[in-house]
């Protein structure tokens, strides 16, 4: 252990490197108090499991798969996925802004994949009598239509309620499709490099280090030049522009884990090296993963924004809220709920993946659980 | 010295691949590119004109190696849109872009640091508190919105601060996008600035310090803020690159005639010439802001010289 | 033979999660001008946090020393004392020297800079004239080299040359008292043996006190005067070292040489002390070390040990000595 802080803190490493470290730290940590005591981790983990039924139905989600079922040269790996996984949950009920952020994120996809049933009105329906209405709250608004609109109309009499709920479901995809194809690319890259080393390394490295060096807004924008405007190429941009880290991260740990006993045993007995990589060496990652997942999503979010807002992502008449912002900032100082509201939509969910995301920071990092 | 000419020699691969992944992204779009970008209705001859002075009939591979050439002579080649030489549009535009940047990072650092610092020697006070709050709504909140705030409420409820626009160096044009671009960056800032220095107060040197007789504060400022300072220096140059995407979208806020506005009006016009030539512009600029970081790096960390 | 630094009824307790945690609970030591003391003591025995309680570094606000301790330093009670003054005493009067001279040292600043500080710090002298006197103490702890090793930084040095700097670093000042707090446990043994030695000619040459925290009994013999003996919070006894090696007198100070290797036996296998040592923050009544012990009766379940004089440098808190004097 002291070891590992030595070489932290004798080297150079940046931020990113050694947060990597750390992760990689705990994950030895597990890895330590499992080797040797398999039965008895066994039995823990099976009456964690009973103890907790809520707990284990998420574990079970998470991984998709029933542990118990698992062949058993995988054991060992996943019990130290698993008390991860546990500690996780544990950290997220236990530390009040996770659980704040958890409701939310919950609620944010409620809320998007009921859209029908929430929405008040149809976020499509343009009603030039209804032009800008004022949110019903405010005095006025009542003078101006008699329907009433909670958070108002937009330039086309257009519900902004039921344009921001719709608009949920954009960006709930738009924070879950592009992140995972990114930490797929991402994943399968860094192991590949950091297993296979010499050249394969350093070429994949190197391509990772080209893709880092762009702001990723610019490269973005580059990609949807190429591939025209649309909302549905965001998803292809935001997916390819942002791996670099990810295989960095998944390389520096699939380093370490390379010289674990258990993979060394693994591969004396011949098992090929692609089931080594995906059998023993991924579950490992899997907690980097979540970080870099809470991360990564408000970060998709936002992109999406700023790139509708300038106009080349998502075109009109798609609700999407950084679209919905750029609309309406001509009307900024007449109606500012136009504008206004759909940022408060994107506020509260990054907020709330924040949130998640320091739980998890916390949870996994020992540097400052012991702050 | 040998570490500088490492990084030297490391950087210029860099800076050559990410103009051909560049070149190659902007080059396969579908359809002729003169056509796109000429409209309909255009004579044969122009268009050969064009294709000839935009060495388009050559292999992709020979046309990157001329237009790298050309680059480094500062040609990036012309505009058809805007009828300009795109170094010309470059040049007038970056003296924009660069008081908005950095006047954006004088922000962050101004506001980051010392809010870091603060929060870490009154751990787990209401200061300590506030300044983290603070900070979250920083880093959550997405820069065009906190823009368009800022326009709504300090220009036009309570017209302290012209709404838009720009005028070299008027401070009071630049006060409002350089706090909007360099909010969210203060933020991270003051988040790792207060990380990284409890991190070193907790080390054994700052024992040891504080054994010699020096009080708390004189701790603080002498041994801890140097080597709290290091991770902190590593994401200020990363966030360079995210304050300079920032710049893409203030300036269009708030219409400040910058290269990320050139770029974003590129795309819309598609102008292929003007958007390679200012994105690959934009990003060897923070390709080499981030040499120049890490060659400041290695004068305040003494043990990089050595590995 | 004078007292440099009187301890009386030092309790400095933690405050947790779970209750107060006395990690120093009234103890009582007196360091005599030019002599080792040493503390011994399992980790977590509260050696360190006596240390860091004679300089008021308890790590605030969780700890906390309580009211009725004393230390006195030249007349005046160090638990009292503003952080301004006693800042004035630290690294000057009372050095210390840590465990990890591999991190002790900042990595950005050169040793030069280091060790000049508490000179510079505390007695106001110009870079030249600290410089002069600095390079002189690395000569003396026997560094090579001084006039280039003082431009080095730490990542340049040896372990065993960065704790020769922290040794330098410690006297510079000439202190009355220096504490090493277990200053060779993270060497290698032939670079422990060199240092072990250099503090003791440095503490002859400066006639300081040292107060020599270990857990080491095989450095406590070689090296100290007066040994006093650490268990969960408290002094179990305290003797001058002869005495303690060949009459000790309370079952932990017995267990604790037992489990000592020696050239001289025939044992195969060592001894250890059974059981574990009590949760401080919920501690049994009577005597700490009674579930552990194999001589323990009722009465050490019961009521905590009074102090027992056995001859007049040798205190043992233990029920042991009434019970052999009633059953004679």
């Amino acid at each position: 252990m002291s070891d590992w802080i030595t070489t932290m803190r004798n080297s150079s490493f940046g931020p990113f490197q050694r947060k990597t470290i750390r992760y990689m730290h705990k994950i030895e940590q597990q890895m330590i108090e499992t080797e040797g005591s398999m039965k008895e981790a066994t039995i823990k983990k099976s009456e964690a499991s009973e103890t907790n039924d809520a707990e284990k139905l998420l574990q079970n989600g998470f991984s998709g798969k029933e542990p118990d079922k698992m062949p058993e040269d995988q054991e060992d790996t996943l019990i130290a996925a698993d008390s991860i996984w546990r500690e996780l949950l544990q950290s997220i009920y236990k530390d009040k802004k996770a659980f704040v952020g958890a409701i939310l994120v919950i609620a944010f996809v409620i809320i998007a994949l009921g859209a029908p049933i929430f929405a008040p009105y149809d976020p499509y329906e343009v009603d030039m009598a209804e032009m800008l209405v004022p949110p019903s709250f405010t005095e006025g608004a009542s003078e101006i239509s008699d329907n009433s609109y909670m958070i108002g109309t937009d330039f086309l009499g257009r519900d902004i309620m039921s344009r921001i709920i719709y608009g949920a479901r954009i960006s709930l995809a738009i924070g879950l499709i592009p992140p995972l194809i990114t930490l797929a690319i991402g994943t399968l890259l860094g192991m590949t490099a950091g297993y296979y080393g010499g050249k394969t390394d350093y070429l994949i490295m190197r391509l990772a280090d080209i893709c880092m060096s762009f702001p990723s807004l610019l490269l973005a924008m580059v990609v949807m030049y190429t591939l025209g405007a649309s909302l549905f190429n965001i998803f292809i941009a935001l997916s390819i522009v942002n791996w670099g880290g990810t295989s960095r991260i998944i390389r520096a740990q699939t380093l370490s884990l390379k010289q674990k006993e258990f993979v060394e045993a693994a591969r004396s007995m011949g098992v090929s090296k692609w089931k080594i990589l995906w059998r023993h060496i991924f579950p490992n990652c899997i907690p980097s993963l979540i970080v870099l997942f809470t991360l990564s999503v408000p970060e998709a979010i936002m992109s999406e924004a700023g790139l509708s807002f300038l106009g080349v992502g998502a075109q009109p008449p798609m609700p999407s809220w950084g679209l919905m912002i750029s609309r309406g900032k001509e009307y900024l100082f007449s109606s500012p709920w136009v504008a206004i509201t759909p940022g408060i939509a994107i506020f509260i969910v990054v907020i709330a993946f924040n949130f998640i995301g320091d739980g998890l920071r916390d949870a996994l990092d020992p540097y400052t659980k012991h702050d | 010295m040998r570490y500088i000419l490492k990084r030297l020699l490391t950087t210029i691969p860099i800076i050559i691949g990410v103009s051909f992944l560049l070149y190659v992204m902007l080059n396969i779009v579908p359809g002729d590119p003169v056509a796109l970008m000429m409209g309909e209705h255009i004579n044969p001859d122009t268009i050969e004109r064009v294709r000839a002075r935009m060495n388009l009939d050559d292999p992709l591979l020979l046309r990157f190696v001329k237009y790298l050439l050309d680059a480094l002579h500062g040609d990036f080649g012309y505009s058809y849109k805007l009828k300009r030489e795109v170094s010309t549009l470059i040049w007038q535009a970056f003296p924009n872009t660069l008081i908005l940047a950095v006047s954006g990072a004088l922000v962050s650092w101004i506001i980051g640091i010392p809010a870091g610092i603060i929060s870490a020697v009154k751990k787990n006070t209401w200061i300590d508190y506030a300044v983290m709050t603070f900070a979250l709504i920083g880093v959550s909140m997405p820069v065009f919105w906190a823009g368009l705030l800022g326009q709504y409420f300090f220009g036009l409820k309570l017209q302290w601060l012209p709404i838009s626009g720009f005028d070299g160096l008027n401070i009071k044009y630049i006060i409002m996008p350089a706090i909007v671009l360099g909010w969210s960056a203060a933020a991270t800032i003051a988040r790792l600035t207060r990380s990284s220095l409890l991190e070193v107060m907790s080390s054994d040197y700052i024992r040891t310090a504080r054994e010699k007789g020096l009080l708390r504060h004189q701790v603080v400022i002498k041994h801890a803020l140097k080597n709290a300072f290091l991770p902190v220096i590593t994401v200020m140059t990363i966030q360079v690159a995210s304050l300079l995407s920032g710049a893409v979208i203030t300036e269009t806020i708030f219409g400040i005639p910058g290269i990320g506005r050139i770029a974003v009006s590129a795309i819309q016009t598609r102008d292929m010439p003007l958007l390679q030539g200012s994105v690959m512009f934009a990003t060897v600029l923070i390709i080499l802001g981030n040499l120049l970081a890490d060659i400041l790096y290695g004068f305040i960390d003494p043990r990089i010289k050595y590995h | 033979m004078s007292d440099v630094l009187v301890i009386n009824h030092l309790k400095t307790y933690f405050k947790t999660k779970h209750g107060m945690n006395p990690a120093v609970d009234d103890i009582s030591l007196r360091l005599q001008m030019g002599k080792i003391t040493a503390l011994v003591g399992e980790s977590g025995s509260g050696k360190s946090m006596t240390a860091m309680s004679i300089l008021g570094l308890i790590p605030k606000p969780s700890g906390v020393i309580m009211p009725g301790s004393e230390i006195l330093f030249e007349g005046k009670d160090l638990t009292t004392l503003k952080e301004r003054e006693i800042a004035k005493i630290r690294g000057n009067k009372i050095a210390m020297i840590f465990q990890e001279p591999m991190t002790s040292l900042n990595p950005v600043y050169t040793i030069g800079k280091q060790l000049t500080e508490p000179l510079r710090v505390h007695q106001k002298l110009s870079k030249q004239e600290a410089k002069k006197i600095a390079i002189s103490y690395l000569e003396k702890v026997r560094i090579p080299d001084p006039e280039k090793r003082f431009n080095n930084y730490p990542h340049q040095l040896s372990g065993g040359l960065r704790q020769r700097v922290m040794i330098a670093m410690a006297m510079i000042c000439e202190p009355k008292l220096i504490i090493a707090d277990e200053p060779t446990t993270a060497l290698d043994v032939t670079i422990q043996a060199q240092i072990l030695s250099l503090l003791c000619g440095v503490q002859k040459d400066l006639d300081t006190a040292i107060l020599f925290i270990t857990h080491d009994l095989g450095v406590v013999a070689e090296i100290s005067d007066t040994v006093c003996v650490m268990y969960a919070g408290q002094i179990v006894e305290q003797a001058d070292v002869k005495t303690l090696f060949d009459k000790p007198m309370h079952p932990y100070t017995k267990g604790l040489l037992k489990s000592l290797p020696r050239v001289d036996d025939d044992v195969t296998e060592l001894y250890s002390i059974k059981g574990m040592v009590p949760n401080l923050i919920h501690l049994p009544k009577g005597c700490r070390f009674a579930s552990r012990c194999p001589e323990a009766t009722a009465i050490c379940h019961q009521e905590i040990p009074p102090r027992e004089m056995v001859s007049r440098d040798h205190e043992v808190f233990c029920w042991l000595p009434r019970k052999e004097v009633s059953n004679v």
